[in-house]
């Protein structure tokens, strides 16, 4: 028996060797890929950990999660008050604090009218509503009809739905980012369907990151440029994957708070580059509504660090130094 | 090969031995084949829930389905791109999303819960893009 040991020793290492290294590094979040790349610290505590992180904030916040904090208080009757974790309350007063500061660009109550032409998930297929439908709808957008009273939610109108899309893939790489470095990780990649933050630096340098190309001119989608960051999250808004086309009309799944319809916008995609996720997830969504003059000027004022691509294929940048533009795309 | 130890006969190298060196020496040559069985450059990879289900070399053109329990998609690679010309799903967001080239980049579809990625080596640590979540 004993010379069979050595054997099975051996047997149990190769087979280790083949199939223990091959870790899962990409799990989904609100129907978003997220993968890690930790290349320091106690990297597969901190993934395990980071993979329970989200699953977690998924049956909180998820609006298309059964008993969700957010599934729950669309479905709430006036003045139902439901009880919210704590990840709701913050995300909630992340979303007072930039509903304010973005002037209602970043509006975290257009579920009502998104689910209307087809863009979320509760929804069956896109479609363009008749007016009367759009008209209806518009009492139902109204972000003040919500209120967060320690940890009870309320709302004053039967209806109106919250939905933390803008907010919650930014919300969730900031906190991934802190669990991350709580295990020791000081380089790595966090990458929440394309939401990064990039912690650290690579061996002293900073990482190559590309941005996508919003306008093909081929078939293909290639990068629309490349830009050099480290120790920061940098969030690209753009209509690009989500939407659709009715006689000749592009309609993005980012919606007009004006309107409570698919925005109308001079821009293809924003890029916004800051060390808190949370906020560059928001204001990559709220510049792209404003269009590009308004966004210029917020950008501007604000210090933001942003790279805008208009429509006519040209673009902006300020604070983000990009190179290597490709497909034809012109600074204006 | 035996040496004489305080009068007695000591194998030097005993069955075990060479039995454990022969293990070693498969598993060696097991290793040798997947990697060399194992598509070469850049490899398209088709992940279901973060668990990879399928791959493909970049760089040989072939049509394959992918299906689950929710649907299929159909992963067309031609002339080093790769695309989903055919799917049964809610939004056809893979379907509109276009041919993608380039190392990193990938295709979601979010209601089958299905990633298509390029996979291999490039000079880009990351790509930032915007991708569909509900």
């Amino acid at each position: 028996m004993k010379k069979w040991i050595p054997l099975l020793l051996a047997l149990w290492l190769a087979l280790f060797c083949f199939f223990g290294c091959q870790t899962q590094n990409e799990i989904g979040f609100l129907n978003a890929v997220a993968s890690f790349r930790l290349t320091d610290g106690r990297a597969t505590k901190a993934r395990s950990a980071m993979r329970e992180f989200l699953s977690d904030l998924e049956k909180e916040v998820g609006a298309d999660v059964e008993g969700s904090d957010i599934y729950r208080i669309n479905r709430a009757s006036v003045g139902e008050k439901i009880e919210v974790g704590t990840h709701t309350q913050r995300l909630f007063a992340l979303c007072l604090q930039y509903y304010g500061y973005t002037e209602g660009c970043f509006h975290p109550a257009m579920y009502a009218a998104s689910t209307l032409w087809g863009f979320s998930a509760d929804a069956q297929s896109y479609r363009v509503p008749t007016p009367e439908e759009q008209q209806a709808v518009k009492p139902l957008c109204d972000f003040s009809a919500f209120t967060l009273e320690g940890n009870m939610l309320s709302k004053s109108i039967s209806g109106a739905m919250l939905d933390f899309g803008g907010i919650a893939k930014g919300y969730a790489v900031d906190c991934l980012k802190e669990i991350a470095e709580s295990y020791g990780v000081t380089q790595g990649i966090i990458d929440l369907g394309g939401n990064l933050y990039l912690i650290g630096d690579k061996n002293g340098e900073p990482y190559t990151v590309a941005v996508t190309d919003p306008r093909p001119l081929g078939g293909t989608r290639g990068f629309f440029a490349l830009t050099r960051l480290s120790d920061t999250s940098a969030v690209t808004s753009g209509d690009y994957e989500n939407y659709f086309e009715e006689e000749g009309v592009r309609y993005s799944h980012i919606f007009d708070p004006k309107t409570c319809a698919p925005v109308r916008t001079d821009l293809v995609s924003v890029t916004v580059v800051d060390t808190c996720s949370a906020r560059a997830d928001i204001l990559s969504t709220a510049l792209f509504v404003m269009g590009y003059e308004r966004a210029v000027a917020f950008a501007e004022e604000n210090a933001l660090s942003v790279v805008l691509v208009t429509a006519e294929r040209r673009y902006y940048t300020k604070g983000v130094s990009i190179f290597d533009v490709d497909g034809g795309y012109q600074p204006i | 090969m035996k040496r004489i130890e305080n009068g007695r006969e000591v194998k030097l190298i005993t069955k075990g031995d060479i039995l454990l060196l022969a293990a070693v020496a498969l598993f060696a040559l097991i290793g040798l084949v997947i990697w060399l069985i194992q598509p070469q450059g850049e490899v398209v990879c088709v992940y279901q829930n973060g668990k990879r289900i399928a791959e493909y070399a970049l760089h040989k053109d072939g049509v394959y389905t992918v299906t689950c329990e929710a649907g299929f998609n159909t992963v067309t690679v031609k002339g080093g791109t790769v695309c989903v010309t055919e799917a049964d799903c809610s939004n056809g967001v893979c379907m509109r999303y276009g041919a993608i080239s380039r190392v990193g980049q990938s295709i979601v579809c979010a209601p089958h819960g299905i990633t298509v990625k390029i996979e291999g080596s490039s000079g880009i640590d990351a790509i930032l893009s915007w991708e569909f979540s509900v």
